[in-house]
């Protein structure tokens, strides 16, 4: 391993994969010095490359899907910075060789495809296994084999309605609440990282490859276990409470100036509560015999954030955060895209990357928080054009030549971008 | 849980792991570094809690829901009580640090010291915020980090406030980062002998989990708000409970025929994808009632029908007596004290890598007695 070297430096990763979670998982190995190809085509397009001819607009630069709408989605841009890929049609047998021999060459393969399909397309673990006996396999699926909801299919609202985990957010007024982004997603993805590092030390150590199954419901489970032990235990399920904590007052979101403007204030104390009263510039309400304490505070948590309202209303809510946590007060502004994109912390921390995509142009995308001590520029590769490096990758990889790649891509079972 | 889902005790105990013969020592008092070693423990490391007298924070918490969060990130670990104020504690810490491979840590502790005074070391600092920039002394709690992160500003009706969610996801995300991070130099230093400072950011963590906030802005100005995704992609009231359902635009006629109104998929304002995802509340408004008067077995059915995605929104008791987690043998018990208590199952599931489930969470130790084992071991 050289001085520079990454984790994962010199593995080769084939990724099957759509939408967010396996996505994710393959660019987080990227990130920790992965080669990583992801094998697509038109016919089986990534979700989150967008309907062919393109769809929701917010989803391009400057709204325009363009003439290949799959190369300019956001979404798809993001989760999938850092690969290689490869265009093919994984059903076509005239591609199967090509497929085996890309096989052969890897180190692991991950997949977050319905469970099944892998079987479907003769590349299940028995059948990888054949070809290559050292091959890690991670299939990212909803419940896992060996129960009656084993073909259980799912997207991220309906995996955290499986897990359990809608149910736990809301208002107060019985209506369970989606998270807004599907959280089920990255936390597979993280989910994933573990568990493939964890079989990579396993095969250094002993030479085997093996299979991973990772159930997304049941991992998901474990980042909220101890509810379900209370619950086991203690036969108590805790209804959601909006934004509200049960022990401390005020938790909550308040208006701010602007539209739709929030800032998170959180109360912790009892000298944060005289901070905030200070910072508010409401120091009557120390010595108000309704907010005396924190069992009275909740007692009279719609008055104290009718009251905190009126005053954060005429503020900006980032200024009001650096103000209140200057006070020492748990605070944060509700961000929106525009927020985050702007956040002068990430921008301090260089947590955002421009980079230069061929066909979206340049711009701002989110990285990842990983930290090694060798110094190293941070990946800037962009996300792959559909079938980029379909030769290139098929001739390093797989060894083929110009000749057996000509027929593959005019017969359709390949395409080179 | 039933008594048949509490079945499985100790798999794999007597197998070699990934992870034999790592010692590591957890500094932290919080959920993202509990987390992390109890999850390297579960693949044979060998993680010692070290504890102030009287024992870490979470063994005290306030909130009901949080009762059994020591057990639950704990299991498996080992305990002893420090005293780092007093001269003999801070020594006992540094023949400790001197033999072990790992030390993970979320306060003042030096752990950049500690790599300095022990090559080997890999060392994870994981912190709120990074310590450059701006919110470098900031306080954060979950719901810092999920309004930070953009989750907060798109969970919730669009006409109600932000939600954050509940718990600790963002903390349990870092941690996750956490290990992978000790994971990733452990391999790093089988090749090179050295060992590392990590440090892991739960901000940073939280925003990388968020639904590409930033090059959606960056595109085309535009963010993600609160409210129903668009499409048919709700969560429904039935007679008997809740569906979050999905279901592709293609498949809505099929959907609103099964339900018995076809008339809904031929509205003027509903008829195509464009429309239907415009004016979805309108057709939410339609089809709520019907479905209303079913049950959550027959809503789901007409939905599966229709070739869409559906469960129903599982209550804790839902989840502890489901029948697929029974059979998959999820569940398991250890033993605390004189009781026992339940133990979820494991994150993924290896062909070859063992999972090690040996012991519930630790007692907490005196400190004389504390001092003793560490210097005997």
């Amino acid at each position: 391993m050289t001085t520079n070297a990454l984790p994962l430096t010199g593995w080769r990763v084939l990724e099957i994969s759509t939408a967010w979670a396996g996505p994710m998982l393959g660019r987080i190995l990227c990130d920790l010095g992965a080669d990583v190809v992801k094998l697509e085509s038109l016919d089986s397009i990534d979700n989150w490359r967008g309907a062919v001819k393109g769809d929701d607009r917010k989803r391009y630069p400057l709204s325009e899907p363009g003439l290949r709408p799959y190369n300019r989605n956001a979404w798809f841009n993001t989760q999938n910075m850092g690969k290689h890929s490869v265009g093919v049609d994984l059903k076509s047998p005239l591609a199967r060789s090509a497929v085996e021999e890309l096989v052969k060459s890897c180190d692991a393969l991950i997949c977050n495809f319905a469970a099944g399909a892998l079987k479907r397309m003769k590349l299940d673990y028995a059948q990888l296994v054949k070809i290559n006996p050292k091959i890690i396999l991670l299939e990212m699926v909803v419940t896992g084999e060996g129960g009656p909801l084993e073909n259980t299919r799912g997207v991220g609202p309906t995996m955290e309605a499986l897990a359990g985990m809608t149910v736990l957010t809301g208002y107060g007024d019985g209506v369970p609440q989606r998270t807004g982004p599907a959280y089920v997603d990255p936390i597979g993805a993280l989910n994933g990282a573990m568990a493939i590092l964890l079989a990579t030390r396993h095969r250094q150590q002993t030479g085997e490859g093996q299979r991973i199954e990772l159930a997304q419901r049941e991992s998901l489970m474990n980042w909220y276990g101890e509810r379900f032990i209370l619950a086991a235990v203690d036969g108590i399920e805790i209804p959601p409470l909006g934004n509200r904590s049960s022990v401390v007052a005020p938790h909550d979101a308040f208006q701010t100036m602007g539209d739709d403007e929030w800032i998170a204030i959180a109360v912790s104390s009892e000298t944060q509560w005289i901070a905030l009263c200070e910072v508010l510039q409401k120091t009557n309400w120390i010595h108000d015999p309704r907010f005396a304490n924190a069992e009275s505070r909740i007692k009279n948590s719609d008055a104290l954030n009718d009251l905190i309202t009126e005053v954060t209303k005429h503020h900006d809510k980032l200024k009001l955060a650096f103000r209140l946590q200057q006070s020492g007060v748990c605070a944060a502004p509700v961000n929106n895209g525009k927020d985050i994109f702007e956040d002068p912390h990430l921008i301090a921390n260089q947590f955002m990357i421009d980079v230069e995509h061929p066909e979206a142009g340049v711009h701002r995308y989110q990285g990842l928080p990983f930290h090694f001590e060798q110094p190293r520029k941070r990946r800037q590769i962009p996300a792959p054009l559909l079938g980029q490096h379909t030769r290139d990758i098929l001739k390093d990889w797989a060894g083929l030549n110009d000749q057996t790649l000509d027929g593959l891509i005019d017969s359709g079972a390949c395409t080179q971008a | 849980m039933n008594s048949t889902q509490s079945s499985s005790t100790t798999p794999y105990a007597s197998c070699r792991c990934v992870l034999d013969g790592i010692k590591i020592i957890d500094l932290s008092s919080g959920v993202a570094g509990q987390f992390a070693t109890r999850v390297l423990g579960e693949y044979g490391a060998d993680v010692v809690l070290l504890e102030p007298p009287g024992g870490c924070a979470l063994r005290r918490p306030q909130a009901i829901e949080d009762r059994y969060l020591f057990w639950h990130l704990n299991t498996g670990k080992k305990s002893i009580t420090i005293d780092l104020d007093s001269e003999q504690g801070r020594q006992t810490l540094e023949i400790l640090i001197q033999s072990c491979d790992m030390v993970i840590g979320d306060s003042t502790h030096d752990l950049q010291v500690m790599c300095q005074n022990n090559p080997r070391l890999i060392a994870c600092r994981i912190r709120d915020f990074s310590p450059q920039g701006p919110y470098a002394n900031w306080v954060g709690n979950e719901m810092m980090h999920q309004a930070l992160s953009g989750l907060m500003y798109a969970t919730g009706r669009a006409d109600g406030k932000p939600l954050y969610g509940f718990g600790h996801r963002a903390y349990y995300s870092a941690g996750a980062i956490a290990v992978s991070s000790i994971l990733g130099a452990l391999i790093m230093r089988d090749g090179n002998s050295k060992g590392q400072y990590l440090e892991v950011s739960v901000h940073e963590t939280a925003v990388s989990m968020s639904q590409n906030p930033v090059t959606q802005f960056a595109y085309n100005a535009t963010w993600m708000a609160r409210g129903p995704y668009p499409g048919p992609f709700d969560i429904f009231q039935c007679a008997d409970g809740w569906v979050s359902m999905y279901c592709r635009g293609d498949r809505w006629s099929a959907l609103c025929k099964g339900l018995g109104a076809p008339q809904v998929a031929e509205h003027p304002q509903l008829s195509s994808i464009d429309n239907l995802v415009k004016n979805w509340s309108l057709a939410y408004q339609l089809l709520q009632p019907i479905v209303k008067i079913l049950t959550v077995e027959q809503f789901l059915a007409i939905i599966e029908a229709a070739r869409g995605l559906a469960s129903r929104v599982n209550t804790m008791k839902d989840v502890l007596n489901c029948n697929h987690l029974a059979r998959r043998n999820y569940w398991h018990t250890l033993p605390d004290g004189d009781t026992s208590k339940p133990v979820l199952g494991p994150l993924f599931r290896f062909s070859k890598t063992p999972r090690v489930l040996q012991q519930g969470a630790p007692d907490l130790k005196p400190v004389s007695m504390s001092i003793k084992e560490s210097h005997d071991n």
